[in-house]
């Protein structure tokens, strides 16, 4: 993966960063790990980018199962799932939907690297168009109320009343959809 | 020879006379969707138990949206060996969904343009394929089924990221199109690698046919889109079908210029691959590929008497170990079949030869259109 300081080089060491009251572990180049004042990144794991490593993690990754995967204290690990963000890193693969929200900064960053867009065009199911609408809908209203516009607000308001059979249904995955983007969420 | 003369009929109707048959250089369209159930850990952190209960509920949805009386689900443990490789020479199935234990299944449709993988990498992998360029037609047949699906199941969806995948590389649209493409004359001329490296920054993906980490094997590569997210599908198929036709131009003008400028050479390639395919006693699916690749390109280019391309798409199919086996409708080892193929392949080309007469025309014709 890309050094998260930079993310122009390969990421070859693990440094601990003091953020506010607590730590928190990123993945960087040397020349990144190097950069800080003495004290301000540690290295604590120097990572070998070696072929053979690579493919061995793979190997390993894949062959864990969440029952055997050992938790390491300070690791994030995914509320619904129960993967841990360690192993995430290792397989490059998720766990299940969730962990787009528990890992976000990392799948944010895979993300940009692989995609040219950021925001999904195209296809939408059913359900979720009418969670989308919903959404918009009250988005609109919110601002039409702000900007003292109620003729539209009294239109926006009978629209989303005329979907309210629906929104008993798909209004609750509007919200947790809607928690999976904003990346603080996390399903129960 | 007369004695043959019946069996032979029918491939000289095949080919209007002294015009070659339309090279078919885009072979084939696939468009695959990633989908995922709401609230299911994905295949690969799920238990056993977990994704036994995913293929019994995707399965029993999938059938229905079928909506065809034959279709079924088959629990990838209960299909045998021969069927397996046909399957897979199809591309019904993928070699990684094969290596999957329990829980791992496919949905027959009913109709050979669609199938329906459980628990691959993502829970549902929906593909619809279609002969020659026909992406739009593949999206349709894939986007129709799909419609279907997700009013029987809750996919994983997010307004932002679009579907939600397993890999965030398929995220967004979660849509894999791709086109099968037949290069040998962009082969023979050297330009092969420019143009895979002109594809790449266009952020087209190129690979053999075997999908991921293979070889091309009979000069067949796949052309697919790389992003998933920020680009409508059909938009995608619609920069991947302009990308085809142009591939195809490319290797409509490598074919002529090789002609034109070293058709000893062409002729070489041509005359040999034939050559050995009718005297060959043993002979692996690959090799034949190849082969059958330089004799596909000299029946295009009209080279080849009595040569009859319904014939070679045949031989291209059953050359391949589970379509053989099923052939001959016995289980063979690789000694046995490197042995049967060959027969096969002798029996059925015997009467095809590298005309000089036809290469001369060939190129005459080509350099008069070129003269226009």
């Amino acid at each position: 993966m890309l050094c998260e300081k930079c993310r122009k080089r390969q990421a070859e060491v693990a440094i601990r960063e003091e953020l506010g009251g607590g730590t928190r572990e990123l993945y960087v180049c040397c020349a990144c790990a190097g950069a800080g004042k003495p004290g301000a990144g540690e290295p604590i794991e120097q990572k070998v980018a070696s072929m053979v490593e690579l493919i061995f993690d793979v190997a390993m990754g894949l062959a864990i199962r969440p029952a055997e995967a050992q938790a390491v204290p300070g690791d994030p690990v995914c509320a619904v799932c129960g993967m841990s963000r360690q192993t995430f890193r290792k397989r490059e693969r998720l766990g299940c939907e969730a962990c787009y929200a528990a890992f976000g900064r990392d799948t944010e960053a895979m993300i940009r690297d692989m995609h040219e867009g950021v925001r999904h065009v195209g296809k939408v199911p059913a359900g979720a168009a009418v969670a989308r609408t919903q959404i918009e809908l009250e988005r609109a209203l919110k601002r039409a109320v702000e900007t003292q516009r109620f003729e539209e607000a009294a239109r926006l308001r009978d629209e989303l009343a005329g979907l309210s059979p629906q929104n008993a249904a798909s209004g609750s995955d509007g919200c947790r959809e809607a928690g999976v983007e904003g990346g603080g969420h996390v399903a129960p | 020879m007369l004695l043959h003369e019946p069996l032979e009929a029918g491939d000289k109707r095949a080919q209007p006379k002294g015009q070659p048959p339309e090279p078919q250089i885009i072979v084939s369209s696939r468009v695959r969707l990633a989908r995922n159930l709401r609230g299911e850990r994905f295949p690969d952190w799920a238990s056993e138990q977990e994704r036994v209960d995913v293929l019994r509920r995707v399965g029993a949805a999938a059938v229905q949206a079928a909506e065809h009386p034959d279709a079924k689900v088959i629990p990838i443990a209960q299909v045998d060996g021969v069927r397996m490789e046909t399957m897979l020479e199809r591309s019904l199935i993928s070699r990684d969904l094969v290596d999957r234990g329990a829980g791992a299944g496919v949905v027959y449709a009913g109709v050979r343009s669609l199938s329906v993988m459980i628990n691959e990498e993502d829970h549902i992998r929906i593909q619809a394929f279609s002969p020659g360029l026909a992406l739009s037609r593949a999206w349709e047949i894939a986007d129709a089924f799909d419609t279907r699906l997700e009013k029987l199941v809750p996919y994983a969806f997010s307004d932002r990221l679009g579907y939600l995948t397993a890999c965030p590389s398929n995220i967004g649209t979660g849509m894999r199109a791709s086109v099968m493409v037949h290069l040998p004359g962009l082969r023979v001329s050297g330009e092969l690698e420019a143009v895979i490296r002109g594809l790449e920054r266009l952020r087209f993906t190129v690979r053999g046919i075997g999908g991921e980490g293979s070889a091309a094997s009979g000069h067949r590569f796949q052309i697919s889109n790389q992003g998933t997210l920020g680009l409508e599908e059909r938009a995608v198929i619609a920069s991947l079908e302009r990308v085809a036709v142009e591939v195809a131009r490319h290797e409509g003008l490598a074919r002529k210029r090789a002609l034109r400028d070293m058709p000893v050479v062409v002729k070489d390639c041509v005359a040999r691959a034939l050559a050995i395919l009718q005297h060959a006693h043993l002979i692996q699916a690959d090799e034949a590929l190849d082969y059958l690749s330089a004799v596909r390109m000299g029946v295009e280019m009209g080279m080849i008497q009595d040569a009859d391309p319904d014939r070679l798409e045949m031989l291209e199919l059953m050359v391949q170990p589970g379509h053989l086996q099923n052939y001959v409708k016995e289980e063979l080892d690789p000694e046995q079949r490197d042995m049967r193929r060959a027969d096969m392949l002798r029996e059925r080309l015997n009467l095809w030869t590298v005309n000089e007469w036809l290469v001369r025309k060939a190129r005459k014709r080509l350099i008069v259109r070129d003269k226009k």
